[in-house]
């Protein structure tokens, strides 16, 4: 192990975690991850009574998160965190790597951005002197975790809401928010995971047929951009759209929208596919979805990225 | 040091978990312990694997616990577990979890376990390999 990485999280798989596909669900991983980055900062002197008293909350600006091998109820995981890059603006890039105790298989991987929010959620602002040292120190190339390629369809820098379904509705309730009052990524990620069963509703994609078929769909990456935070008390909405669809990956799009503003929050990038629930093994969308359904997920698709292209 | 504890948990006390009185509910506990629970029974051969293979599990059937220190919303902590008894039936965990900041112990904990055939139900004696492998890494309860 590189001694520029470290252990971060260490825990087992609940059967309550995990969803009807009958895997971990992915809201888990970003909490086990966050979790995992706290002790990964606090070996920057970012220990949570320091943080409880300054304006030193380290939040999510952008997350990369690839789900590499399921992990099911009864697996047990450890994290290993490092440092990539520290900058003077208040940003510190962590790469962490989920992996299955028993088998040694990386599960996940997740490259994370963080930067410094002040109490009055005003931000960026650089990192504490011993902070940003002791950070710089632990920076490294971390070659047993290299960067993963790009997505090929990343969230665009500028959102465009255009042509997207109405997904959610919901509040942010202070009992998923941290002591700060902020949602953390899985809050976030509990809510796309609702979304997306909207979403399929509108591409006549019925959930509960696909499961009494024997299929499930999974995500296999994640992009996402933390616009601004999300807090209790908030009204949001979320609009998600197909973006493509090719002969098993399928690109969706979802952002989260402060329900009284439209002020987009949050945005993400979903590839994902379908994949067979007894050999857990992926599969084509037109075997998943046969006849009519399937032809009309390649057709909005290619609607969609029209759409895009002219707009 | 006991070099037979193993570190069998590593997370971080959420905000859902506290009550009203500011402090992690003991149900929280608990929930860590299960959770540790898995690691220190990989830890003599009782892995995932061999569950759904062998289909057959530790179950708890006894527990004594004593909160030594309050952990609050966002306290970083880390558990230690290991192996007190071993029986041909029934094995005892101990399980001591610390808030990483400050090194302090905040709880310990006891769980009596018995091995159980989990078709049938009921306890089964446990498999040579792992009892042996029980036998060899008992705590040395004098240092805990």
């Amino acid at each position: 192990m590189s001694t520029s990485t470290f252990i971060t999280g260490r825990g087992a798989i609940n059967a309550w975690e995990c969803d009807q596909w009958g895997h971990l669900n992915v809201q888990f991983y970003l909490a086990k991850a966050s979790d995992a980055q706290s002790h990964l900062a606090a070996r920057l002197g970012l220990v949570p009574s320091r943080l409880r008293t300054g304006d030193l909350r380290p939040i999510p600006v952008t997350d990369r998160t690839l789900f590499r091998r399921e992990l099911r109820a009864g697996d047990i995981f450890f994290i290993r965190s490092g440092i990539r890059a520290v900058s003077t603006d208040g940003t510190l890039d962590i790469a962490s790597r989920m992996v299955n105790q028993d088998t040694g298989v990386e599960s996940a991987a997740f490259e994370t951005r963080l930067r410094r929010m002040a109490q009055d959620h005003r931000g960026p602002l650089p990192w504490p002197a011993d902070v940003h040292a002791a950070a710089a120190e632990l920076a490294a190339d971390l070659t047993d975790m290299p960067r993963p390629v790009p997505m090929a369809r990343p969230v665009p820098q500028v959102p465009d809401l255009g042509g997207l379904e109405l997904t959610y509705r919901g509040s942010v309730e202070p009992w998923e928010c941290d002591a700060g009052g902020f949602a953390p990524p899985r809050a976030h990620i509990a809510r796309f995971n609702d979304a997306i069963t909207h979403l399929f509703r509108t591409l006549k994609i019925d959930r509960a047929k696909l499961l009494r078929r024997g299929f499930g769909s999974a995500a296999i990456d994640y992009d996402i951009v933390y616009r601004h935070p999300m807090v209790a008390g908030q009204g949001v909405e979320i609009r998600s759209g197909l973006l493509s669809a090719g002969p098993k990956v399928f690109h969706v799009i979802h952002h989260v929208l402060d329900a009284a503003s439209h002020e987009v929050i949050t945005s993400i990038v979903v590839a994902a596919l379908f994949f067979d629930l007894a050999a857990r093994k992926s599969v084509t969308i037109g075997h998943a979805l046969p006849g009519a359904t399937g032809r009309r997920l390649a057709e909005l698709a290619a609607q969609a990225n029209l759409h895009r292209c002219t707009t | 040091m006991n070099d037979m504890l193993v570190e069998s948990y590593l997370g971080r006390v959420g905000a859902m978990e506290c009550d009203h009185l500011g402090h992690m509910n003991v149900q929280f506990y608990v929930a860590k312990v299960s959770d540790a629970a898995w690691h220190v029974m990989a830890s003599i051969g009782m892995t995932p694997a061999f569950i759904r293979e062998r289909r057959q599990a530790l179950a708890a059937v006894r527990q004594e616990i004593a909160y030594l220190k309050e952990l609050l919303a966002g306290d970083l902590v880390c558990m230690e577990s290991g192996v007190l008894e071993a029986g041909e039936r029934k094995l005892t965990f101990f399980h001591r979890l610390r808030k990483v900041e400050t090194g302090q112990i905040a709880m310990t904990c006891k769980v009596f376990t018995i091995n159980m055939d989990l078709e049938t139900r009921r306890s089964a004696p446990l498999d040579p390999a792992i009892l042996a492998r029980a036998q060899t890494r008992l705590l040395d309860q004098g240092t805990l």
